[in-house]
């Protein structure tokens, strides 16, 4: 096991879900405005998979719980603390606030599903001018049973185009079960569009960015597109009024025993470990800090005239 | 040219200057060229640049966006009007959020034939722009036969932001007539000079009583009912017809009437006619009459679709009330 990327990853999880448990005592608090949705128990995804990324070729789109995509792409705390406030020191100056941020390739928007049809453009167009890269795709559970969702796989796999999607099935559309609302399964309608399918339990982030870095390079270099669900667990509620009164009681079980962020924690040094919380933890809290003291965005500024 | 030809000649210039203008839409390719026939040729001069698509319009629609997103500029065609509603989102929450919210240029058109007196029946005749309208973030853009559809397009297609540009089923055929005489009577002028200008039709040198504003195609009931009000009631009109529908200066449009008569094909209730018709009568401080579709779904029958549609005999009958009612 490669402990020293092990370490590296850990640290990039334990921000991501520093951040969110900070964000959760801001709202608890009534320090925040607003909603936002958490992604405890989801970290080992968007730090495995986008560990991976070239940011200047490839295309990241996330979904409305995407802080964990944002802090594993950019670790960029202060901004995001800053978005969350409001503030003109956010990803966009406090426009968008905590399901809408743009930072180079990436971008997220709060329509679950919305964004991979534009995904699969971005595809379409670096087919076209021959450019390099791929384009990768969060979505989650709930987002499979959109209609948009249906018709961007069904355009992926007609006009083959360099796509990685990549679906965070954490079993809840907000409080719904998913599998009770969803007729046949993921895989055979991924299939159905001529996608292939990977299906991978997110229990270890080694093994996520491995399986990853074989999916990227094969897209890399085929240009067609592929579908990856990883099994996950959302540990906290949909959004900050869930009271998660709708747990199904063995997964929940079974995803405390193996939340792949303990399961990082527990292969490490503890003298590593110390070092990384300890630094984590002044750094967010420091972000935090500054994030509240930054000024407000001015109108004038943000909000100009069409041409 | 006839107003088909004008876009089928603005696209074609497009294609051939701009590199990284693409055509979407169903039907466009060889041998069919569009439901309206619009592209008719195109995809044999320039392969690889039409793509044909399924009928999946929310996903294409987006297709589109990410390719805008990409430093490309999509023309998206969506076959009628009436399907607009199947990518609403795509347009409303990602379209426009990325534009404006997002700070990102976008060059992006989408264009769709609206308007009805064909006899389509409900879901094949509607002007369902009104959607967009008011949407920040949007510029809905509507040629007609007095200004040139294809220049308006390529404007549109360079603006760098999205635009909803909305084409009409029964201008395709008519000539466009931009400058100088317009029949036997009329002259064509530019009033508003402007990227998308505002174009007046009138008498040459009588000054009107009444002026009618209006966009798109049912410009063609009011130019008759400019004509009737003429020979048979002796009230000289002008038309102003604009071609923003985002344009937010009505309040300064060079009105010569005393009275102002709005009129959209679509219904009247809570629509563009109405919204125009009160900023004039509030800023420019004209007596504004809005005219427009009744409050039903458009029927097949011919004597039922003229009975919901603004008519050129409904307009003239109602002008001339309002003209009555409004004499100081």
């Amino acid at each position: 096991m490669n402990l020293d990327l092990l370490a590296r990853f850990y640290e990039r999880m334990f921000l991501i879900r520093t951040f969110e448990q900070t964000v959760e005592a801001y709202f608890a608090r009534g320090q925040m405005r607003g909603t936002t949705h958490g992604s405890i128990g989801q970290e080992a995804i968007a730090v495995g998979v986008l560990s991976h990324v070239h940011p200047d070729e490839d295309f990241v789109t996330g979904t409305h719980r995407s802080h964990g995509h944002f802090l594993a792409l950019t670790g960029r705390v202060f901004e995001l603390a800053s978005e969350l406030m409001g503030k003109k020191t956010g990803v966009i100056h406090g426009r968008g606030g905590s399901q809408h941020l743009a930072f180079g390739n990436f971008l997220t928007n709060g329509i679950t599903g919305g964004m991979l049809p534009s995904a699969v453009g971005v595809a379409l167009a670096k087919k076209l001018k021959g450019e390099p890269g791929v384009v990768i795709s969060f979505l989650g559970d709930g987002g499979m049973n959109e209609g948009h969702t249906l018709e961007a796989l069904n355009l992926a796999g007609a006009f083959q185009t360099p796509n990685i999607f990549v679906l965070e099935n954490n079993h809840y559309a907000m409080s719904t079960v998913t599998e009770r609302v969803t007729g046949g399964t993921f895989e055979s309608r991924v299939r159905g569009f001529g996608l292939p399918y990977v299906r991978h339990r997110a229990l270890d982030v080694l093994e996520i960015h491995r399986l990853f870095g074989e999916i990227y390079q094969r897209v890399r270099e085929t240009r067609r597109p592929v579908f990856l669900e990883f099994e996950t667990y959302r540990l906290c509620g949909h959004s900050k009024s869930d009271k998660r009164e709708y747990v199904v009681p063995e997964l929940e079980a079974y995803w405390r025993e193996n939340d792949p962020l303990l399961r990082a924690r527990r292969a490490l040094p503890e003298e590593t470990v110390r070092e990384i919380e300890e630094r984590v933890r002044r750094q967010v809290a420091e972000a935090f800090r500054r994030a509240e003291e930054a000024p407000f965005p001015d109108p004038a500024e943000e909000l100009k005239p069409r041409p | 040219m006839r107003y088909i030809e004008h876009l089928r000649q603005a696209i074609e210039d497009l294609l051939a200057q701009d590199p990284t203008v693409y055509l979407l839409g169903e039907d466009i390719e060889e041998p069919y060229g569009g439901a309206f026939k619009v592209t008719k040729g195109l995809s044999t001069k320039f392969p690889g640049r039409l793509l044909s698509m399924p009928m999946s319009e929310q996903g294409y629609t987006g297709l589109g966006i990410g390719m805008a997103l990409a430093g490309l500029k999509p023309i998206v065609e969506i076959m009628f009007g009436d399907f607009v509603t199947l990518v609403v989102d795509q347009v409303v929450n990602h379209l426009a959020k990325f534009y404006e919210m997002y700070d990102r240029p976008l060059h992006y058109v989408l264009r769709t034939p609206s308007g009805g007196y064909r006899g389509y029946g409900a879901t094949h005749s509607q002007s369902l722009e009104r959607l967009f309208l008011g949407i920040p973030g949007l510029r809905v853009v509507a040629p007609n036969v007095l200004s040139d559809p294809g220049a308006l397009l390529k404007t549109s297609v360079n603006l760098g932001m999205p635009v909803i540009f909305v084409e009409n089923k029964l201008d395709y055929a008519r000539p466009v007539v931009t400058q100088g005489a317009f029949g036997d009577l009329f002259v064509v002028e530019t009033a508003v000079a402007d990227r998308f200008p505002v174009q007046r039709l009138a008498l040459p040198d009588e000054p009107p009583e009444v002026s009618f504003v209006t966009y798109g195609g049912v410009l063609q009931e009011v130019i008759q009912a400019q004509e009737r009000l003429l020979y048979d009631h002796e009230v000289i009109a002008e038309t102003l017809v604009i071609s923003d529908l985002s344009h937010g200066r009505v309040e300064t449009l060079p009105l010569r009437g005393r009275a102002v008569v709005v009129v959209e094909e679509s219904w009247v209730q809570f629509g563009w006619a109405r919204d125009v018709a009160y900023r004039i009568q509030h800023h420019a401080g004209k007596p504004a009459l809005a005219l427009g579709a009744r409050d039903h779904y458009i029927p097949a029958s011919e004597p039922l679709e003229r009975f919901v549609l603004p008519t050129a005999s409904r307009i003239v009958t109602e002008t001339l009330q309002f003209l009555e009612r409004a004499t100081p």
